[in-house]
């Protein structure tokens, strides 16, 4: 039931302003299962999976996750129910409650923007209780294309590997999809790229279904705006992202309600993993 | 040139030289409108049409690629929205430009991936499109391939073992237990997905109220099948070695389904080994309380171990029509169905008969006709809401049968039975719930009043002429005539998870039985006339608790009834008190595992159609007589079951074990005098013992689109009888093994694969007699050059033991060829049996007896058929 009217939303035309700007109309859309290792060095038990989707216009495109972008338009177009929703299942069950509120959120809360503004890739992110946001220069991988082959849904995908942003990058693309796009800001080959993973698959993206007919349209999403959006370069961006991971989320309390000053960044909190570009500043 | 046109602006000559690199240039334009494509593909293959270098087009539309060498190299141009373009670069001068022509794009159907199996609170969804295989024509041809699901040789479907108990097309009931009419008739083209609904409660009134361990199925259709009549069927025809002749095969189906009003008809007819009457068959029909059953028994020769298609020598028709309409209050169903069915069979057996002063043997060369007409009508109303359930129906059926076999060989004769069947029911139920106000916790009482009236009658005349060279005719009637009648009141209460019920009623009962043989034969030592009524009168009352606690369902029920037996002097009358308590545990930790275990011990009449103090002719050289008196029996049972899925993983396994007991205070005995064989029941004590185990485990393989499936049966039996005045004690043990495997490993290959093995026992006053063994292989391979064309190639193998040691093996192998024509037309050819192998050899054992037969198959056939589809 919950799906349901989450998923009838995500069909919903998302035209009201304040929600999102900048739309064309999209023609493909592609949903990927993305899992990140948290803990590489306990790969098989912490790990998220999480559907995502690659909605792709003729001049941009976007990447997010799917159950995060369900939330937040109802919260956004109908809070009411939201709220109603929320209310109800924390009665039944309040532990369940925080598990599934949780589901409902999702864990990747980035989006990234290709091509947008035009030449340009834009990041948005909520993490260390504030939104951020970031724009870079487009810069594709170089591909290498060998001749491995495989099939994934129905398409058979050429293999092509390439060094990008610290880590090394095999990506398995279609040219019978022309769409030179893939999961996050991996794209630039003459195919859709259908899977990818990093070499120390830490970072994997799996299609698991493709949409062509009554997609809505895709555009920037701005609901966030409102309440404030910090606006850094990229390197600030992943560096407060670094910084973040290392913090003493206790002691930030803390500190924000005056009652004890101490360090709130600190190596001792190891963090054995990183994002999917590397090659950034990870001074704490 | 009908999409690529290739305009050569400018040529530019690149110096040859040793270490040259061509530069592959061009530009990419609109065709018509000239305007430039940014962002479009360019991918550079070589001579073995392996992708060597790529490119995108800029903001004007250019592209440039260094290569080594351009000989023999295409480049190959694609963009969203246009159509992909081709064009070799021998000889080609550079800058080249290349129009694309707007086209549009289409995502392959296969990429809509859904997860094959999904669950959703009890409700278990399958994937239509996840397991069809190209070969498959009807939905009950990928319900076979569904983990979880299995679909019987009759075409009753069972899930995680147990039936199911109900039968939805978008949710409503339309064809009740005759479900077999939908699964071989809507095409799987037409259903999105295949809904599982475990414990399945169908009676809205007592959901929360009463448990159900049951499963129901429910088709959802695709949008374009519904609100709107679907039609497919076929014709075809061709000839065949065996029996020689014309062969036919024709179908039509017909299906609306409607906001408020549905239908499903369909006409078959065929000669071509199909079985039809299957298909009519009502899986949910309970069994007839009437309860009275054929004396006379002459039966067709069966085949055990092969595939019915390669033995049934048939003429059959079917036609059946099914409405449901959505009244205000509740909704109204008719259904109507006649079939016709001839069946032939010839057989030549070596019966004999283990005595304990030596075997006896008897040979027989059979010709057996059956014609079978069903016709039979049924009229539901029913009203399904959360506090009312009212349910009327009225259900007409007529047979006419009639066998003739012909015999030649120790006793050379002709057999001939009619045996019509007639019988009309009416059922009403009504359940009315009522709520009483919530206690303080906000829980509220509810109760149930439910009231029933049943009513049956049947007729069963048989009328059997045997006509044996050199002794003349018999012909003996029998005149077999119940009707029985069942009132009863239940009232039920629930409250904090605790139901009781308690369900009081009459039942009564009056048979009549009229049999005459004039002339009998002389070695018969008694009457053969029978003048006689059965009748009863029961009252009753079945007290029932059901109880949930920590997810474990308890549900005992202990019914007690008085009954009076009036046998208008025949023997005896009696009065009897019957109590049969019965307890049943469910256990459903999680939504994964469930397990139940349940337990039934009690008394019960024995079978009144036992009792006649007269013979009765069976066969031409079969007499039965009945009881002396009037017996009661006991029996108790136990049994285990546990079912486990992990949709996720698409695995489903299920397990049960079942032992039972029963003593009964006669015992079936043998004799033979002369020719013939008389069974009698003799007044000693004889217990029965039975065990069976089962289990099944099904995957879905998704490297392969395809699912596993692999099941395994044991039973063993133990029975008494009395064979020429020595009681025999007989043991019979039967295990078997069943797989499935199929899928498509390859884009234009797809595979089936079915194994059967099956080993059996008969051991008699404990001399143990060796195991025998079927062994089944069947393998169809479906080649798929273009989407266009399917070759399929199906081979069976059979190895079956015909005594200790001794195998026989059989080979048969048939061929397809389709060509879909368009999306509604296809054209096949098929060709079967093309080894044209016509007799087959067989040994069965029977409890006293062997059997052994020389039977024909079907020949070659070849049929050539049209399908259509709307």
């Amino acid at each position: 039931m919950l799906l349901s009217l989450l998923l009838g939303l995500a069909f919903m035309p998302a035209q009201a302003d304040g929600w999102e700007r900048d739309t064309e109309p999209a023609i493909l859309e592609v949903f990927y299962t993305r899992t990140e290792v948290t803990d590489t060095t306990r790969r098989n038990t912490d790990f998220f999976k999480e559907e995502t989707m690659l909605r792709i216009g003729r001049k941009m495109s976007r990447y997010c996750s799917v159950t995060k972008f369900n939330r937040d338009s109802l919260v956004y177009f109908n809070p009411d129910l939201y709220w109603k929703m929320e209310a109800e299942s924390f009665y039944k069950d309040p532990k369940e409650h925080d598990r599934t509120t949780l589901k409902r959120s999702g864990r990747y809360w980035c989006a990234i923007y290709k091509n947008y503004p035009q030449g340009k890739v834009t990041e948005t992110a909520y993490f260390d209780m504030e939104d951020w946001r970031y724009e870079e220069d487009w810069e594709k991988p170089q591909w290498e294309i060998s001749d491995s082959t495989k099939e994934i849904l129905g398409y058979e995908c050429m293999m092509a590997t390439a060094d990008y942003r610290g880590r090394r990058w095999t990506a398995w693309f279609t040219p019978e999809i022309p769409v030179q796009e893939g999961p996050w800001k991996l794209c630039g080959l003459p195919g859709l790229i259908l899977e990818a993973s990093d070499n120390g698959n830490v970072y994997h993206f799996i299609a698991n279904g493709l949409r062509q007919s009554g997609i809505p349209d895709v555009g920037f999403l701005c609901y966030r705006e409102k309440r404030g959006v910090t606006t850094v370069t990229r390197d600030k961006f992943f560096n407060s992202w670094w910084k973040y991971r290392h913090s003493d989320v206790g002691a930030k309390i803390r500190a924000a309600y005056g009652i004890k000053s101490e360090p709130t960044v600190s190596k001792k909190h190891q963090v054995n993993y990183d994002k999917e570009e590397t090659d950034y500043p990870h001074d704490l | 040139m009908k999409t690529l046109i290739i305009t050569f602006l400018l040529s530019l000559c690149v110096a040859a030289g040793a270490a040259a690199q061509v530069s592959v240039t061009g530009r990419v334009i609109e065709k018509g409108s000239g305007e430039a494509l940014a962002g479009a593909s360019v991918i550079f293959r070589n001579a073995e049409g392996k992708i060597r270098k790529y490119a995108s087009t800029d903001a004007e539309g250019n592209f440039s690629i260094s290569v080594p060498s351009a000989e023999g190299c295409t480049v190959e141009v694609s963009m969203i929205s246009f159509g992909k373009k081709k064009v070799g670069l021998s000889g080609v001068k550079f800058p080249m430009t290349i129009a694309l022509e707007p086209a549009a794009f289409e995502l392959k159907e296969v990429a809509v991936k859904a997860q094959s199996i999904r669950e959703q609170g009890d409700t278990i969804t399958y994937s239509v499109g996840s397991f069809a295989q190209a070969q498959d024509r009807t939905i009950g041809d990928v319900l076979k391939r569904m983990p979880g699901i299995d679909v019987e040789k009759s075409g009753k479907i069972k899930y995680q073992g147990e039936n199911i108990n109900k039968f939805y097309i978008e949710g409503s009931d339309l064809l009740g237990g005759k479900y077999g009419i939908a699964t071989n008739g809507i095409s799987h083209d037409d259903v999105g997905a295949v809904e599982v609904m475990e414990n399945h409660q169908p009676m809205q009134v007592l959901s929360g109220i009463s448990f159900s361990d049951k499963a129901a199925i429910n088709l959802k259709l695709k949008n374009k099948a519904k609100a709107t009549w679907a039609f497919n069927g076929h014709a075809g025809g061709g000839c065949s070695w065996q029996p020689e002749g014309a062969v036919w095969d024709g179908n039509l189906f017909a299906m609306a389904v409607m906001g408020s009003f549905q239908n499903i008809s369909t006409l078959k007819t065929n000669n071509t080994g199909e079985n039809l009457t299957d298909q009519m068959t009502d899986f949910f029909a309970l069994s007839r309380e009437t309860d009275i059953s054929p004396y006379v028994r002459v039966t067709m020769p069966s085949v055990p171990s092969l595939k019915e298609k390669r033995t049934l020598f048939n003429r059959s028709a079917l036609f059946s029509t099914n409405s449901l309409w959505k009244l205000k209050n509740g909704e109204f169903k008719a259904q109507l169905d006649y079939s016709f069915n001839r069946v032939t069979a010839d057989a030549a057996n070596v019966t004999t008969y283990f005595l304990p002063d030596g075997d006896r043997v008897i040979t027989e060369n059979r010709s057996g006709v059956d014609r079978t007409h069903t016709l039979s009508g049924k009229f539901i109303y029913e009203l399904n809401r959360r506090t009312t359930f009212v349910n009327n129906t009225l259900n007409t059926n007529i047979d006419w049968n009639n066998l003739r076999l012909a015999m030649n060989g120790s006793i050379p004769n002709t057999q001939s039975a009619d045996m019509p069947d007639y019988f009309i029911s009416n059922n009403f139920k009504m359940i009315k719930r009522f709520t009483g106000s919530p206690d303080a916790r906000g829980r509220s009482k509810n109760h149930l009043v439910t009231f029933r009236s049943k009513n049956e009658w049947e007729s069963l005349p048989q009328t059997l002429d045997v006509n044996v060279s050199g002794d003349g005719n018999l012909r003996q009637h029998v005149g077999n005539h119940a009707f029985y009648t069942h009132e009863s009141v239940a009232y039920a209460f629930s409250f904090s998870g605790v139901t009781v019920s308690l369900d009081g009623g009459v039942k009564g009962y009056v048979r009549s039985l009229d049999t005459s043989l004039p002339d009998m034969p002389e070695e018969i030592p008694g009457t053969t006339q029978n003048v006689l009524n059965t009748n009863y009168l029961t009252v009753y009352a079945r007290p029932k608790f059901e109880y949930w606690i920590n997810r474990v369902n308890i549900s005992l029920s202990t019914p007690l009834s008085f009954a009076r037996y009036d046998f208008d002097k025949a023997i005896a009358n009696r009065s009897e008190v019957y109590f049969s308590p019965s307890l049943r545990l469910s256990w459903k930790p999680n939504n994964r595992f469930s397990m139940n275990v349940s337990g039934n011990s009690g008394r019960s009449p024995m079978a009144l159609n036992l009792i006649q103090p007269g013979y009765i002719m069976t066969d031409y050289r079969s007499f039965q007589k009945g009881v002396d008196d009037f017996y009661t029996s006991t029996s108790q049972s136990l049994s285990a079951s546990m079912t486990f899925k992990n949709t996720r993983k698409g695995l489903f396994a299920d397990a049960m074990l079942r032992q039972s007991w029963g003593r009964n205070p006669y015992t079936l005995a043998q004799q033979l005098y002369g020719d013939y064989i008389v069974y009698s029941y003799s007044p000693a004590k004889s217990n029965r013992e039975m065990l069976t185990a089962a289990g099944s485990i099904g995957k879905t393989l998704d490297f392969m689109r395809g699912s596993a499936n692999l099941r395994g049966s044991f039973s063993r039996a133990e029975s008494h009888l009395i064979s020429e005045n020595s009681p025999v004690s007989s043991v019979s043990t039967a295990w078997n093994v069943r797989a499935r495997i199929s899928g498509q490993p390859l884009g234009w290959l797809s595979v089936d694969y079915y194994f059967d093995y099956a080993e059996n026992r008969l051991e008699m006053n404990s001399i143990g007699a060796s195991w025998l063994g079927k062994m089944t292989n069947s393998l169809l391979l479906n080649i798929m050059p273009h989407p266009k064309w399917e070759w399929h190639i199906g081979g069976e193998h059979y190895r079956n033991e015909i005594s200790a040691d001794r195998f026989k093996n059989v080979v048969l192998l048939d061929t397809k060829l389709l060509f879909r024509l368009s999306r509604r037309i296809e054209l096949c050819a098929s060709l079967n049996n093309i080894l044209n192998r016509r007799t087959y050899n067989y040994t069965t054992y029977n409890q006293l007896s062997s059997f052994e037969s020389q039977r024909h198959l079907r020949g070659r056939e070849l049929l050539l058929t049209i399908f259509l589809k709307k």
